[in-house]
């Protein structure tokens, strides 16, 4: 049971998939039967992935609910599934996610009900195989399999630009992920593994890429960049992010909720579990370019959110900003950076979620998402702009909200580190960041929320029912739950978090580089 | 000296098996009984010429598992003009395949244009006889005459709708281009003869193990080198590598659909089989550069580089501009052309018999995979273009997503295997190509691949975007799905997910066994 | 000496050269067949007295005048039966090679290549029962 548990959390959503499908062809079948049918086993979907913190004991510090058979024989790729401190949450947002955008969609999704909620399905099963994944190549499968759900919802579900945002979407996607496939199949010709574990043991054991390479980085530097590309896209980091306001502008709202609250982890996600721990030295070369673009990203992601006329887009443009805060934590390669940095997918993934949720409803009541339509909403729809104030304060990072926690983790680390020198300048201008982002969000809340009910139109709306009250509670209860006691999160993921630390951080590498060298005098706190 | 004299020298002893060709004899014998019941059959009965064709093929399958399981007798006849691997097996499997798919689709169609069904499926058995025989052939000789047997009988095909003007154009220009290949590759095996006469007065030779004995000890090496030439242009042609492949989208958006289907899969396959076994085993890969052998050695594998890399850019980028669906399709077949070469050259840059089997049996694979997924998308095609071949342009397909949702999720499933997207079939065959040309150390070659496969995506996706995203404004009625095809579909998009998730036991059988060594005598 | 250059056999040493040198009696024969027509319509030019007139000038010397354009278009019946003859006759010719070699005393092999000729016959057969019961043969 425990070795199958995985597989059976990857099987339920298509489980699901077949039923409804088979559903189709029942003479009783009504239209509004699907929901239904996708919500109940989204939930226990979610029900079951809950059974994955039974282990907490362990605290997560290695692979649990390893189920590890061979797949093909030929090339030896094997069918290698398990969980640990980073990727558990991760999932668990995922199945938490899922239900909920799956609520989201029950009046909005008026077409097509029987493809939508199969391709949701999909998509929640290739998500969580993505995350449980710890062979390269199911690792890709399920990468570009959670593609084309993806694709298809914005495309047949999408806004007025759907076409023109799926395909950006899908061939930024694609091309990054491809170049990762053959960064993959470079690993299996060194290693005749894509076992990500064997790969590493194999690392650990001096057989490193530079050392059957000779002493050649550059073959290793490539590498790392075929595989930090088809992430950088994913996350998206500056200058990738082009695909990412029209794909999150463009998709229903469910749509939104996983490409902002999941898909975009996968990207930081597999940065921390491949980039780090398989190409070490480079990525301690590589983190100073790294850490300017995630910078970059944060003040250009929010100076451009607060000229954003559309409330979607200026959402979806403060995740390219949020989305930098996680990859600077991350390749500050301290404790706390990294921490704050999976923390900071957690929060990302609970409040952007949250907002675009919120964003759903109003334009489902308005059918317009221009922050000019709007004004004065505190006045006709109390209950709504409540949850809106406390989601946008989470995205804010007000502290015992679980934003805060996040960015100040990030932030600690970033000026600790030691991997760059000026390491305070870094933390003042990632500190711009989220003065900036209360800027562009209280100024948002400002014009739509609180200021005089200018428009005839926004005094009739009807406020939140008890299924959008409903699907926005757990949201809420998380964003206070982490914002106050985040210790829980952190201590499961503290174990993993530290192994992929100590591995960036104590790999020797061609002998050139070390840590110490940076900073000879510098003081560590972490150590 | 007297001829008889002359007779007593040579050795005229026939070396038969007629068992090592069984699968070759059935499919023939099958292809003249279903011509005898298409003349002696009353009208009405012809209808079972499709079924009889059926019964042959499966019967060769069978014969051919057989040979592939519990074979024990010796591996090669008639003087090594046939020989018995798995390079054989594997393509004789994907020609069997591919023509009984086509006789399935093309059942119900065949009728429904007015077409002459009995000379349809014979031509369609001599056909894949024809490509078996290519698979089979240890001798440059047979390997011409099974190509010549596929050709005649697929120009024939290509104009089966005498009264349509774009079938005979697509017939003609497929002719003409036809036989001008024709003539480089028997240009090309006369001149290789010549030169592989040696000093010893041994006459030239045609066997391809034989010839690369004789490398080196050739009277004329120039003549080998331009030999070699004449037939890697022959071969192009066939398998329509740029820029050999001017003649391919010309002939396959004119030609019958379900022909499109078969020219696509089918010829393809068995002019890589043949193409394959001439270069990798008649100019094998040799340490000493120096030597002729390694000279020739050298030539054809750049060249061959050159051409796959060519070959998929110009198909990829071909296929971008395309209005109507089996043009595109046709772009898309050299496209995949060029990446089964990509496998090729992995096959023919090492001399390490593991590696050179792995290579072998991706190219095999790769076209197996190609055969399904393109058999499958072309017998949607087929439904939706309606009699006539009316509707294939992309504008046909507007918004029928939700119209006929069976098939346009069917051929969604096929668009995205032949992007080759994990989980399905052309994801399984890429990773095995490339993978046999990153061991040979093709780093750069794989990476223009993968940077090819992502230009692919483009066109692949347009047609499901058109099917999904946009909606319909002129009326649609859903074509009526006839049993054969929906077996085709059922069989293919099967396949799909079979090869694409659990291809171990295909990829065990195409790989040659160790004690084997391939058409060595 | 001439079956040697001819078929090449192994056991002749190396008193011609290879297939190149081989060739050497086609290329005689070649020049031969080029003088042969050129030579008698050259001496003729020389020899015979020229006087033109109007019977001289015509196409054939007896017969009917041709009248008709010479685009002249044939049934296709014509272009058939050619085919259907060219096809027999040229496997005809597999009759002599096999001919030639069914002698010998191993008897294995000369019933089997009876058999072969049989079978090889039958497939003729088959395709003359087809070519007829397709119309190909009829006239009218």
């Amino acid at each position: 049971m425990q070795q199958y548990l995985l597989t059976i959390l990857i099987l339920t959503p298509v489980a699901g998939m077949l039923a409804l499908v088979g559903h189709s062809f029942a003479p009783y079948k009504r239209e509004t039967h699907y929901r239904w049918i996708t919500l109940g086993f989204s939930v226990i979907t979610f029900a079951v992935s809950l059974l994955l913190l039974q282990a907490a004991h362990t605290n997560f510090s290695s692979f649990q609910f390893e189920q590890n058979v061979s797949w093909i024989n030929a090339i030896s790729a094997r069918y290698h599934l398990g969980v640990d401190g980073l990727s558990l949450w991760l999932v668990l947002l995922t199945t938490l996610l899922v239900p909920i955008s799956i609520l989201s969609s029950w009046t909005s999704i008026d077409k097509r009900e029987l493809s939508f909620y199969a391709f949701m399905l999909i998509l929640e099963s290739a998500m969580i195989g993505v995350f449980v994944s710890l062979d390269l190549l199911i690792f890709y499968l399920f990468f570009e399999a959670s593609l084309v759900p993806m694709f298809f919802l914005i495309g047949i579900w999408g806004g007025e630009r759907r076409i023109y945002a799926a395909v950006k979407f899908f061939i930024y996607t694609a091309v990054g992920s491809l170049l990762m496939l053959a960064g993959i199949i470079v690993l299996y010709v060194f290693y005749q593994t894509f076992d990500y574990t064997v790969i590493l043991g194999a690392m650990r054991s001096g057989q490193t890429i530079s050392a059957l390479t000779k002493g050649n980085q550059t073959l290793e530097f490539w590498l790392f960049l075929a595989f930090a590309f088809a992430f950088f896209i994913k996350v998206p980091l500056w200058p990738f992010h082009t695909w990412l306001p029209d794909a999150h502008t463009e998709a229903p709202t469910a749509g939104s909720v996983i490409l902002a609250g999941i898909l975009l982890k996968m990207g930081t996600y597999g940065l921390m579990r491949f980039n780090l721990t398989l190409f070490p030295s480079i990525s301690r070369i590589m983190a100073p370019y790294i850490i300017i673009l995630a910078i970059i990203g944060i003040i250009y992601g929010a100076l451009v959110a607060m000229v954003q006329p559309d409330v979607k887009r200026l959402v979806a443009y403060s995740s390219v900003s949020h989305m930098g805060f996680v990859v600077l934590g991350m390749f500050s390669f301290t404790e706390w950076g990294m921490q704050g940095s999976l923390y900071q997918m957690l929060n990302h993934g609970v409040s952007t979620g949250a907002l675009f949720l919120i964003v759903g409803m109003i334009y489902e009541r308005r059918h317009t998402r221009e922050i000019s339509e709007f004004g004065g909403l505190s006045m006709s729809m109390p209950v709504f702009s409540t949850f809106f104030v406390i989601a946008s304060l989470s995205s804010i990072g007000l502290p015992f909200l679980n934003g805060f926690i996040g960015e100040f983790l990030i932030m600690l680390g970033t000026w600790m580190t030691e991997i760059i020198r000026y390491a305070w300048i870094a933390t003042m201008l990632a500190g711009t960041g989220v003065i900036l982002s209360a800027v562009y969000l209280l100024w948002m809340l400002q014009r739509v929320v609180f200021g005089p009910l200018k428009n005839e139109k926004n005094a009739r709306l009807t406020d939140l029912n008890y299924r959008e009250i409903g699907l926005l509670i757990p949201l809420l209860i998380l964003m206070l739950l982490m914002g106050v006691y985040p210790r829980p999160f952190l201590d499961l993921s503290r174990a993993s978090v530290e192994t992929v630390r100590s591995r960036v951080l104590h790999t020797e590498s061609g002998g050139s580089y070390t840590v110490e060298r940076l900073n000879p005098q510098g003081v560590s706190p972490n150590r | 000296m007297n001829l008889s004299l002359a007779l007593q020298i040579q050795n005229v002893s026939p070396d038969v098996n007629l068992l090592l060709i069984l699968p070759e004899l059935i499919v023939c014998t099958a292809g003249v009984i279903v011509m005898m019941v298409d003349a002696f059959a009353r009208p009405r009965q012809r209808w079972m010429t499709g079924g009889l064709a059926l019964v042959g093929l499966v019967a060769a399958m069978a014969a051919s598992f057989w040979m592939w399981s519990g074979w024990a007798g010796p591996r090669e006849a008639f003087h090594g003009m046939i020989v018995l691997d798995e390079l054989r097996l594997g393509f004789t499997f994907i020609a069997l395949l591919v023509s009984a798919l086509t006789v399935l689709v093309s059942m119900v169609w065949v009728e429904g244009e007015n077409l002459p069904a009995g000379e349809f499926h014979s031509l369609l058995l001599f056909a894949t006889s024809g490509m078996m025989l290519m698979a089979s052939g240890g001798d440059l000789v047979i390997i011409f005459l099974g190509l010549e047997i596929l050709s005649i009988a697929t120009y024939v095909m290509a104009g089966f709708r005498r009264t349509d003007l774009r079938s005979n154009e697509s017939s003609l220009k497929y002719f003409i281009l036809g036989s001008f290949s024709s003539a480089f590759l028997l240009y090309g095996i006369a001149l290789v003869y010549g030169a592989t006469a040696t000093r010893t007065g041994l006459a030239g030779t045609t066997n391809i193990a034989e010839i690369a004995n004789r490398l080196d000890v050739s009277l004329y090496p120039p003549l080998l080198f331009a030999g070699a030439a004449m037939m890697l242009v022959g071969f192009g042609f066939k398998i329509a590598t740029a820029p050999f492949h001017v003649w391919t989208p010309d002939v396959y958006e004119g030609a019958p659909t379900p022909v499109t289907a078969f020219m696509a899969a089918g010829p393809k396959a068995a002019g890589f089989a043949s193409f394959l076994r001439v270069f990798v085993f008649g100019f094998p890969f040799v340490a000493t550069v120096a030597s002729v052998q390694g000279q020739i050695h050298a030539a054809w594998l750049g060249a061959l580089v050159v051409l796959a890399i060519i070959t998929m850019t110009i198909g990829n980028v071909g296929a971008i501009v395309q209005n109507n669906v089996k043009r595109m399709l046709a772009y898309s077949s050299i496209a995949h052309a060029g990446y089964a070469l990509v496998g090729f050259v992995a096959a023919g840059a090492t001399g390490d018999p593991v590696f050179k089997s792995e290579a072998l049996s991706s190219v095999a694979f790769y076209m197996l995979t190609y055969a399904v997924m393109n058999l499958g998308a072309f017998a949607v095609v087929t439904l939706i273009a309606r009699s006539g071949d009316r509707r294939t342009d992309f504008e046909d397909y507007n918004g029928i997503g939700f119209q006929s949702p069976g098939l346009a999720f069917t051929l969604s499933l096929f668009m995205l295997s032949l992007l080759g997207l994990p989980l399905t079939a052309g994801f399984m065959g890429k990773i095995m190509v490339f993978r046999a040309a990153l061991n040979a150390g093709y780093y750069s070659l794989v990476v223009i691949a993968v940077l090819n496969t992502a230009i692919s995506a483009y066109y692949y996706l347009r047609l499901i975007i058109v099917m999904f995203f946009r909606e319909r404004t002129t009326s649609w009625s859903a074509p009526r799905v006839p049993a054969s095809v929906i077996v085709v579909l059922i069989i293919t998009v099967l396949g799909v997910f079979y090869l694409g998730l659990f291809p171990n036991r295909v990829l065990d059988a195409f790989k040659t066994r160790p004690p084997a060594v391939m058409a060595t005598r | 000496m001439l079956s040697a250059i001819l078929l090449q056999t192994t056991n002749v040493p190396k008193t011609v050269g290879g297939p190149i040198t081989a060739y050497w009696p086609v290329m005689i024969f070649f020049v031969f067949a080029v003088i042969f027509p050129v030579l008698p319509i050259v001496l003729g030019r020389f020899l015979r007295p020229s006087i033109y007139g109007k019977g001289k000038m015509r196409p054939y010397e007896c017969g009917i005048d041709p009248v008709t354009e010479a685009h002249d278009r044939f049934t296709v019946r014509y272009y058939i039966v050619a085919m259907l003859f060219l096809i027999f006759d040229v496997e005809t010719i597999f009759l002599l090679p096999w001919a030639v070699i069914y002698m010998g005393n191993d008897f294995s092999f000369t019933k089997f290549a009876l058999l072969e000729m049989f079978i090889f016959i039958g497939i003729l057969i088959v395709g003359y029962y087809y070519a007829w019961r397709k119309g190909a043969l009829e006239w009218a």
